[in-house]
């Protein structure tokens, strides 16, 4: 078999994996290529392709230790990096050159590929979510963190820059977990969690607050342009949600992330 | 400016570039005596070479293509040469392997070669060792007195129209070439397991008269394949390979890869530095 052929379908393979289906559907396009179809493995081409994008997002592991380990300690690695070879092959998309930005494409590829009845998939998808956020308000930030502004409006607004996540279990009890010496995945609950990540504006990093459901939908709902009235509509109205909402925003505006307008600061 | 000085009594020990590494190195300043810096990340970030001033270094390399049909360029070839001078590299490591190939469509004369962006195992013929050969020959015009030393790839599955084991293919490039070998016990230990071969036995067909500096680094088993993993510890297999090429033969310089890393955990690093030192010093 002809060297310069041969090495021209290895590395064409690995670089466009979407020819590997396609020679997979058609063995004959490999034969009319010199290449014996029956001597390739295409399955295991398709892996190598999977090594190859896994060291590409090398850069990500600063961020991203948690959700690299897991993905080796689960052994899903290559698998799902061939997959996203795959899935970026078949759109001609290139790889970002920014860790921020390479990470933000894998999020949108997981966001689909994640299985959620697989226990390991669904403790990723927290976790990267998790490490995505802390980085996206702290290293990879792109915006100027803007001025402190602690000005009154009319209606409540956010300070600082806030990330919301709801996830099936807490990260900081899988970290715990896959830095000892036999991790066992199964031993990580699964337990709904509304996380906040906020970044003050005089701070450079995030913080992670673990809220209740009402605090996450009500932090979900500040934008700045909805009134307290309005928010309490949101949430279904009456005397019970506006308590359940003043008592929450008065928190929040305890903790620093909430400016409250005027008339609620003096109750 | 520090240069790694060959000692033929000692084995030096040193790290592959990496976050990992510099950390390790700053912890450490005595514990290493070199760190191998890969051309290509020299090239990207031409700052690294300053590093130099505290620490020798060696020159590792992954643009040669030396399995490969298709050369680089000339203004690579020079950039290689180029950087080995200013390091005063004792020689350059390269993959015997390949990374760029003709395009898939013969037919259109414009198409580019296709490039990877890691290196990949070639055929093991004699059609491949005879290029690798050729391939040396162009590679000595613009290198000049650096050696070169040729790395063995790791084997992920079968090369279609190979017509030797690598270990077969390994002797045969250093029976009709002066390059002497980079053994990196990793590939090694990951192409036995991929190919169904006992390493304890396969390391015995190695030159390992050949050998002048060792990599190891970590190896993971996934969806039925070995990998090579610089993100993992080396396996005790790896060490115990170790010992039994340093019964045979005292390379001048050994290489731990945990470099893909930022977070490799120090404690492990300086546990197997420690371990390598002292079969090291053993031997």
């Amino acid at each position: 078999m002809n060297l310069h052929r041969l090495h021209a379908v290895l590395a064409a393979g690995v670089e466009q994996p979407q020819l590997l289906e396609q020679w997979d559907r058609q063995p004959g396009l490999l034969s009319q290529l010199g290449v014996d179809p029956s001597g390739l493995d295409l399955a295991a081409l398709r892996k190598f392709a999977g090594l190859t994008v896994k060291v590409r997002h090398n850069p990500l592991r600063e961020q991203m230790p948690l959700s690299f380990r897991l993905m080796s300690i689960a052994s899903i690695e290559i698998d799902m990096f061939a997959d996203y070879a795959m899935f970026r092959s078949k759109r001609q998309l290139r790889y970002a050159t920014s860790a921020a930005a390479r990470a933000g494409d894998l999020l949108d590829f997981l966001a689909d590929w994640i299985d959620p009845a697989k226990r390991e998939q669904l403790l990723l998808w927290d976790v990267i979510r998790y490490e995505d956020a802390i980085a996206r308000l702290g290293p990879w930030l792109e915006q100027t963190p803007e001025a402190v502004d602690n000005s009154v409006t009319a209606c409540p607004r956010l300070r600082g820059t806030v990330l919301l996540h709801e996830l099936q279990s807490d990260p900081r009890a899988l970290a715990d977990m896959l830095y000892t010496s036999a991790p066992d995945l199964s031993r990580v609950p699964l337990q709904p969690q509304h996380l906040c990540f906020w970044r003050a504006p005089e701070s450079d990093q995030a913080a992670v607050l673990t809220l209740d459901e009402l605090g996450f939908y009500l932090l979900s709902m500040l934008d700045g342009q909805r009134s307290v009235s309005a928010l309490t509509q949101c949430l279904g109205g009456g005397r019970d949600a506006r308590n359940a909402v003043s008592r929450g925003l008065r928190a929040f505006s305890k903790l620093g992330i909430v400016i409250l307008p005027d008339r609620i600061r003096r109750h | 400016m520090k240069y790694f000085e060959p000692d033929s009594a000692k084995t030096q020990l040193g790290l592959a570039y990496g976050p990992s590494a510099l950390t390790y190195l700053e912890n450490h300043p005595e514990g290493l005596d070199y760190i191998e810096v890969p051309f290509e990340q020299l090239r990207h970030t031409p700052e690294v070479a300053s590093m130099q001033k505290l620490i020798p270094m060696i020159l590792h390399c992954a643009s040669v293509s030396v399995a490969g049909t298709v050369s680089p360029t000339p203004a690579t070839l020079q950039a290689i040469a180029q950087a080995a001078e200013h390091m005063r590299t004792p020689w350059i490591g390269e993959h015997l392997a390949f990374v760029s190939a003709e395009p898939l469509d013969r037919g259109d004369k414009d198409a580019a070669p296709t490039s990877l962006t890691y290196t990949m195992c070639p055929q093991l013929s004699e059609a491949a060792v005879d290029q690798v050969v050729r391939n040396l020959a162009v590679a000595r015009t613009y290198l000049g007195s650096t050696p070169l030393l040729l790395e063995n790839s790791p084997q992920y599955f079968a090369i279609p129209g190979s017509t030797m084991p690598m270990s077969e293919f390994i002797a045969a490039v250093m029976a009709q070439c002066d390059a002497n070998l980079l053994l990196d016990l990793s590939h090694f230990l990951i192409t036995c397991i991929n190919t169904g071969v006992n390493p304890r036995d396969e390391i015995h067909k190695i030159p390992l008269h050949r050998v002048v500096e060792i990599h190891m680094s970590g190896v993971s088993q996934q969806s039925g394949i070995a990998w090579d993993d610089h993100a993992a510890p080396a396996p005790p297999i790896v060490f115990e390979l170790l010992e039994q090429v340093l019964a045979k033969v005292r390379p001048q310089a050994l290489t731990v890869e945990y470099n893909w890393s930022a977070t490799f955990p120090q404690p492990i690093l300086h546990q197997h530095l420690q371990r390598v030192r002292t079969l090291l010093e053993a031997a």
